[in-house]
């Protein structure tokens, strides 16, 4: 088990540091982010010579990437030349907003997801199965961003129950996870009916049954418990997929999370701060699927073993 | 094993372990229907952006501020010439979304295309050849797929500039994984098997194999997984241009049209819903293909029932 996770944490800490050189790399052969970002023309170019030594962007490449390692080793991801400050304050100061949405929408695609999931499988072709296989291929086919306006529209230009944008009120979230949140649920309906579907079939079930166990104690002891393995694996891919997601959503309902902010990092040309949160992301779903990994492997013995 | 279910016929598991000839039929056809209806939206769609564009009596650029945001025709106040309706600056709605349609089409078959070549060789390699190569790919994949996509998608746009070749190819940077993955694990079973052995043995040249043996046997799959592809990549299209950070005037998108329609959702709701409709019509018939697809090209009854 042990040495099962450090090859893993090894893994996740080298694609890491790929993720930052590409990343640098991009920003650097796209151009001197200091001429795009002071266009304008109002610096002079003093304050241009100046600005670029701060940052170190008169250094050559390699360099400039393994200040860059250390820096986030040591906390710093970076400077927002838009706001003139440090870029990881900046996106601490967002995170929780991010986390709470995705969240909140992989809450409610579970509650949702696992009774569809579990209904469908034991009647399969029934009015359940059918109205999940509905929600499967709506989860699949709506693109989250027509969905989300859409949401607007009706609950809160129409019928004005919910707030359209901000985070200010508690209702705020509704509209904005149930958007983000349809697409895992979905996925999730339809991975658990699956799993069921095989588990149902399996000789322990016949023999839980054989032995006049009950079918609630069948279902949720024996099914549901085997049925779990590729739920979370699934739970925990989408999970990383809802931040990326979240970028779509918090420009749509004006969720103040790390996903407006990358989006305003983009207006401004602020490509420090983009790749400081590209980074952030990147360790956000890294470590997202290396928890998934061990939760699996902790569920699954095999998989230690191999 | 079903008779012992059966024993307890009130409990509901009886088609599970053993579907009836009767509700295999009902599955097939039901099945079959949904197919149909994919290739109806898929024709729509393929009709739209082949031919709307020569039916369409109007340019999708032409602004008409006297005429702008016109309700659609069924509606008080609506003008039979704009059937959808008008956007702000005047432009009908729907010839648009025909506009939108080609480019969807035009983006979509690009990069899917060309992200179907790259991970097709870059699969075979990595299986075929194995090695350093294999591990440098496979560990490319990974890293790809540590970032959510749609940042990667912004930041490239943004760094090199948006233009639809711009879009064209980080869309193929998306999808080239999941080729090369499922090339990959193909070549990696089919090498071992037996007519792949006696070519080998027979002193045929490793490019003959590729080619004549592995390439054609992974073919079926490439061609569903490409279908599912394409309505990923239309999505991711309209999202990227929606975010403003794609397809750019005086190409028509519908992600565009989108962003367009929301600024003005209290007063016209019809902007943002009909591209949004075609989007969504779109991506379900493709969906419905592609799944039915999937289902035929795969032989065990498995996999019907999973889905």
């Amino acid at each position: 088990m042990i040495r099962y996770l450090l090859r893993r944490l090894l893994l996740s800490v080298v694609t890491l540091i790929a993720v930052i050189v590409i990343v640098s790399g991009m920003l650097h052969v796209s151009g001197d982010p200091v001429a795009v970002m002071l266009q304008s023309g109002i610096a002079s170019q003093e304050e241009r010579e100046t600005l670029r030594q701060e940052l170190g962007l008169d250094r050559p490449f390699i360099l400039q990437a393994i200040d860059f390692i250390v820096g986030v080793v040591q906390g710093d991801l970076g400077y927002s030349l838009r706001f003139r400050k440090a870029a990881a304050p900046l996106i601490i100061e967002r995170l929780p907003a991010t986390l709470q949405l995705a969240l909140v929408a992989m809450l409610v695609a579970l509650v949702v997801a696992i009774p569809v999931g579990i209904l469908s499988a034991m009647k399969p072709h029934s009015t359940v199965d059918y109205a999940g296989r509905l929600l499967t291929l709506a989860g699949q086919s709506i693109p989250m961003f027509w969905l989300g306006i859409m949401a607007v529209l009706v609950f809160s230009v129409q019928l004005r129950w919910l707030p359209s944008a901000g985070r200010l009120e508690p209702t705020s979230i509704i509209l904005p996870a149930t958007t983000l949140g349809l697409f895992p649920m979905a996925r999730i309906a339809r991975i658990l009916r699956a799993s069921m579907l095989e588990v149902l079939n399996r000789d322990y079930i016949r023999t839980a049954r054989a032995k006049g166990l009950s079918e609630s104690k069948t279902l949720i002891g024996h099914a549901l418990r085997n049925s779990a393995i590729p739920v979370v694996t699934v739970t925990g891919l989408q999970f990383g997929i809802l931040l990326g997601g979240a970028l779509v959503t918090e420009t749509i309902f004006s969720w103040p999370g790390v996903g407006l902010l990358a989006i305003q990092a983009v207006t401004n040309r602020d490509f420090p701060l983009l790749r400081a949160i590209v980074l952030v992301m990147a360790l956000s779903f890294v470590s997202i699927n290396l928890i998934t990994d061990v939760l699996y492997a902790y569920l699954d013995p095999r998989i230690r073993y191999e | 094993m079903s008779d012992i279910v059966e024993l307890r016929s009130d409990r509901p598991f009886r088609t599970v372990s053993s579907p009836s000839a009767f509700s295999v039929l009902v599955r097939l056809l039901f099945r079959d229907r949904a197919a149909v209806m994919g290739l109806i939206l898929v024709i729509l769609w393929l009709g739209l952006a082949l031919f709307g564009p020569l039916l369409a009596p109007t340019d999708p650029n032409e602004q008409d501020l006297s005429m702008s945001l016109l309700p659609p025709a069924w509606e008080m106040g609506g003008d039979a010439s704009y059937p959808l309706g008008t956007d702000h600056l005047g432009r009908d709605i729907l010839t648009r979304i025909m506009y939108g349609a080609r480019t969807s089409l035009v983006v979509g078959l690009a990069s899917v295309g060309l992200s179907l070549i790259v991970g097709a060789m870059a699969g075979v390699v990595a299986g075929e050849w194995g090695g350093w190569v294999d591990d440098v790919l496979m560990r490319l994949a990974d890293i790809q797929l540590a970032i959510p996509f749609i940042l990667v998608g912004i930041t490239m746009l943004a760094l090199f500039g948006q233009s639809t070749l711009n879009m064209i190819l980080v869309l193929m940077l998306f999808g080239w994984v999941i080729f090369a993955r499922l090339v990959r694990s193909e070549v990696l079973i089919l090498r071992e098997m037996e007519f792949v052995q006696a070519s080998r043995a027979l002193g045929a040249h490793r490019l003959w194999i590729v080619l004549y043996h592995l390439l054609p046997n992974v073919m079926g799959q490439i061609v569903v997984i490409g279908t599912l592809e394409l309505a990923n990549v239309i999505i991711f299209e309209s999202a990227l241009s929606f975010l403003g950070l794609g397809i750019r005037p005086p190409e028509v998108s519908w992600g565009t049209m989108l962003a367009d329609g929301r600024d003005y959702l209290r007063v016209a709701w019809w902007v943002a819903t009909f591209p949004g409709v075609a989007i969504t019509l779109t991506i379900v018939g493709v969906n419905l293909l592609g799944d039915w697809a999937r289902d035929m090209l795969d032989p065990q009854f498995k996999s019907r029932l999973e889905l």
